[in-house]
């Protein structure tokens, strides 16, 4: 499948008197038939959560229109889920009833919870209530809660920002698994740059107009873990190409703090 | 600080026995502890108080549950837009109720007790015309912005607006409700009591009326404090009843 974005401009009233213009005549193209994980890095306030909000179908635009390209006909994206960067799991109700929550009873299947519970990493919770967990543990369950409604896609908003290391290392071991065990293509959208190049088979850079900067650029390498990574060659190329591009212009504020 | 609490009510405690007890007991204004004693006695055989407090008790709890159906069947009207639109600008939704604030809901009450002197259900419906519109207008005002997640989310995984908006939005906002509630508590009670005062009905307020009548201070005394209690007692249960429906806060 390729989803084709082609001259989105989205713009909000603010206070009711003006408005901005958050999304500007924006074109490009996802290309999931090579690539299950695309990431979207551009820096903050660039728009990435209304693009994103967009392309879920959960906000309309000025103008522009999304289509998918697929089997050699075009129609309308749907089947998209939404991943917000605050996880939004049921606090008062067990695991197994928030990844169950609002599925008809004729699509719920003990065996597909099952599945799903051990993909997301939650098995021995299912009757946990998960009112004073931890970030990582409930995008564990609005993870699964999305993977039940089998999207074709699901958009990722920066939902790693606020996890520490170690779990971070967990979540994207977590994530990498499900992406290989599922037929679900991933989008994320983030301004963190080692987590795009750890997760994603392509990156995609915008500048703070929301205009792509490069067309894309396609990660050969799969690390296994973020040490790994951030200890390869391959990983300093990246960086260093990444740091070229970028100038005050772009919205990306590279600062070097090496002595 | 709870013990601080405790020590200024029994201080103030041994400080009333002491006065009016002892030193002031034909004061005119504050009854001795034997009279109130006396007056709960005379409540109890010659006014039927016990039926009476029950049946004010069940107009508090049953307006306060009425008011909760009432703003659950509204809540997806009144936040829908406020939910669905894009930017952070709530003005919208808050200009539907803000309207409330012109209403003197008060004197519709007055005017609903004058036209209907007889009509049972008088007390019930006051209540709800005066707390209904507070209610709807505290509930548009809450910061709903955090929510506003669950509703994309869920929106986004096939789960019906409506559905989202009642069984998630609302149940997310119920704890400060709930608590909004427990603001409200005493003044429900007032409002009961004044509407069985007016009408001089079954009830607590229709109790004081004919004790106004007989200025009897030691009588009214009594019921106040009897009153005060059961409100301390019961807001203190609902506490702790808020802790545990809604231990996920």
């Amino acid at each position: 499948m390729i989803v084709s974005i082609s001259n989105i401009s989205k713009s909000y009233l603010v206070e009711s008197i003006f408005d901005k213009k958050v999304l500007n005549e924006i074109s490009f193209e996802l290309n999931f038939l090579e690539n299950n994980f695309i990431s979207l890095i551009a820096p903050f306030g660039s728009g990435k959560t209304t693009l994103l909000k967009i392309i879920a179908g959960l906000s309309k635009t000025d103008s522009g229109k999304i289509i998918v390209k697929e089997n050699g006909s075009e129609k309308i994206l749907d089947n998209v889920v939404y991943i917000p960067t605050e996880p939004v799991s049921i606090p008062w109700l067990s695991v197994k009833k928030n990844i169950e929550f609002s599925i008809p009873n004729n699509k719920l299947s003990q065996e597909r919870t099952k599945f799903i519970i051990s993909l997301i990493g939650l098995e021995g919770y299912e009757d946990h209530i998960p009112d004073k967990d931890s970030f990582g543990f409930r995008f564990r369950i609005t993870l699964g809660r999305a993977l039940y409604s089998n999207p074709k896609l699901i958009l990722l908003d920066e939902p790693f920002n606020k996890l520490d290391w170690l779990t971070k290392a967990e979540i994207f071991s977590m994530t990498k698994s499900v992406v290989t065990q599922t037929d679900s293509k991933f989008l994320m959208a983030t301004s963190n740059l080692l987590d795009a190049i750890f997760l994603s088979d392509e990156v995609m850079f915008f500048n703070k107009e929301g205009k792509t900067l490069t067309e894309s650029l396609k990660i050969e390498k799969s690390f296994s873990t973020m040490n790994e990574m951030l200890q390869s060659d391959y990983f300093n190329q990246v960086l260093n190409n990444f740091k070229l591009k970028m100038n005050i212009h772009s919205g990306y504020n590279i600062k070097d703090f090496s002595i | 600080m709870k013990s601080n609490k405790i020590k200024i009510i029994i201080f103030s405690l041994v400080a009333y026995i002491a006065l009016f007890e002892f030193l002031f007991p034909l004061n005119g204004f504050f009854p001795s502890v034997t009279v109130i004693f006396l007056s709960l006695t005379e409540l109890l055989q010659n006014y039927n108080f016990a039926l009476n407090l029950i049946s004010t008790f069940a107009a508090v709890y049953v307006t306060i549950l009425f008011n909760f159906l009432f703003t659950k069947i509204l809540f997806p009207y009144l936040i829908r837009k406020k939910v669905e639109q894009d930017s952070s600008d709530s003005s919208s939704i808050h200009s539907i109720v803000s309207i409330f604030i012109y209403i003197p809901f008060i004197l519709i009450a007055l005017l609903i007790l004058t036209w209907f002197p007889d009509f049972i259900l008088d007390k019930y419906i006051v209540a709800i015309i005066i707390l209904l519109p507070k209610n709807l207008m505290e509930i548009s005002e809450y910061d709903i912005s955090n929510h506003k997640n669950y509703f994309y989310f869920y929106n986004s995984v096939g789960v019906d607006k409506t559905s989202i908006l009642n069984k998630i939005i609302f149940k997310l906002i119920e704890p400060e409700y709930f608590l909004d509630q427990l603001k409200n508590h005493s003044l429900i009670w007032s409002i009961i009591i004044i509407a069985e005062f007016i009408q001089q009905k079954e009830g607590v307020g229709g109790i004081l009326r004919t004790v106004f009548k007989y200025q009897d201070i030691s009588l009214i005394f009594t019921i106040t404090i009897i009153v005060s209690l059961l409100i301390f007692v019961i807001q203190k249960v609902l506490n702790l009843l808020y802790n545990k429906v809604y231990f996920w806060k």
